[in-house]
């Protein structure tokens, strides 16, 4: 059976790198976003089981990526990784269509942790 | 209600936002570079321009006298619950039955050490408070380390504690730079001292290879600790060569951030 997909939408290139290195434990087989962009074409190539999101970006923001995929009603799983955990921002964030929402900086087991319940709550990634 | 995008020195935008998240984002600190505004999310202007939100940002978060309290009280707490918990089993301090699954245990660790992750601490924090949260946050990891260890011996699979003993050091070129995967046996220290010039408190490290490289050729680099599962990832440049008496190259980590070099601090002053 073929590995779900997960996505990771970040411009960092080296959170990216310890993303995909956290989640080396995990059966899953992990792609790679560097922009808003950038994560619609690989949406619409594949939707992924889940999406690790960036808040900030150039060009279109995670938020707006955020709207954009709840508008398209996919069934992917969307987990904010963000240094900017106020209250109001979190709440916008779920209200938006996230699932879960986890603060910078994390702990590689954490990361674990989330992406494999949020594989266990998302059988498929297709609307 | 409006709705507004905010824009970084690296033209990075957050948006769209309410006035309540920017206003809640400034007071915790969170919005130090913000450059431009736009209410479209097309057209973006200075600051300045946009009044209520160069009000929002103009907002601090306390005065010095209640921050320095603040921060005083969450260091002594903080070092008191260390003292309290030494001696304790690590069943009580996550309170966790020793029959508890591994999730449970996961779940019990992330709920309390995330108020204690160094890179949390607002920039202003003391080094006092920062040093306290540092110890926590070792003294938690180290306990789940442990925790960790405990499961994966229950496979029959799992590697043995002996294998894991030895330094191990792999070097290989990829995408025009060396990347270089380090990882550390208990005790070992020597990257971070071998080089005198180059020592971890010029953020450095040293990487025995004979590798033939040049100064100034960019490094992505992995250091893992053994007993620990945080890894260290950082790009960085070779800033020294060397062929006597042991062939080598030193490497300057560019990203080191604060509770990284708590890692390598504490790190090498266990092994010295």
């Amino acid at each position: 059976m073929a590995l779900p997909d997960v996505l990771i939408v970040d411009d960092d290139r080296l959170l990216r790198a310890m993303l995909r290195d956290a989640l080396a434990d995990v059966p899953c087989n992990v792609r790679e976003a560097d922009s808003g962009d950038a994560a619609l074409v690989e949406i619409e190539r594949k939707p992924p089981a889940v999406l690790l999101l960036d808040l900030i970006m150039p060009g279109r923001s995670g938020l707006e990526l955020l709207k954009a995929l709840s508008a398209k009603g996919l069934k992917t799983r969307i987990l904010v990784i963000s240094s900017l955990d106020t209250e109001s921002l979190v709440q916008q964030a779920l209200a938006d269509g996230a699932h879960g929402f986890l603060v910078k900086p994390f702990h590689p087991l954490e990361v674990q942790n989330v992406v494999r319940g949020a594989l266990e709550a998302a059988p498929g990634a297709k609307a | 209600m409006s709705s507004f995008w905010l824009a970084d020195s690296d033209a990075r935008v957050l948006g769209p936002v309410g006035l309540d998240v920017v206003r809640d984002l400034a007071l915790r600190g969170k919005l130090n570079d913000v450059r431009a505004v736009s209410k479209d999310g097309k057209t973006f202007v200075p600051v300045r321009e946009v009044p209520e939100i160069q009000q929002a940002l103009a907002v601090t978060p306390k005065n010095a006298d209640e921050l320095a309290y603040a921060q005083a009280d969450a260091t002594k707490q903080i070092r008191e619950w260390l003292t309290s918990i030494k001696g304790r089993s690590s069943e009580e301090v996550f309170r966790v039955p020793q029959n508890g699954s591994r999730e449970a245990w996961r779940a019990a660790f992330f709920s309390l050490v995330y108020r204690y992750v160094p890179g949390r601490l607002p920039p202003e924090a003391t080094p006092e408070l920062r040093l306290a949260c540092e110890d926590a946050f070792i003294a938690l990891s180290e306990r789940m380390v442990d925790i960790e260890r405990q499961f994966r011996a229950s496979k029959p699979s799992a590697p043995s504690a002996s294998a894991m003993q030895a330094t191990t050091l792999q070097v290989r070129w990829r995408g025009g730079m060396i990347h270089v995967r380090l990882i550390l046996a208990r005790g070992d220290l020597q990257p971070f001292t071998a080089d005198f010039e180059n020592t971890w408190k010029h953020d450095s490290l040293f990487v025995a290879s004979a590798e033939k490289l040049m100064v100034n050729t960019p490094a992505d680099i992995t250091i893992g600790f053994e007993g620990h599962v945080t890894q260290i990832h950082s790009s960085g440049r070779v800033v020294g060569v060397r062929t006597t008496p042991a062939p080598g190259f030193s490497v300057k980590l560019l990203d080191l951030g604060e509770a990284q070099r708590a890692m390598i601090r504490t790190w090498v002053a266990r092994a010295s």
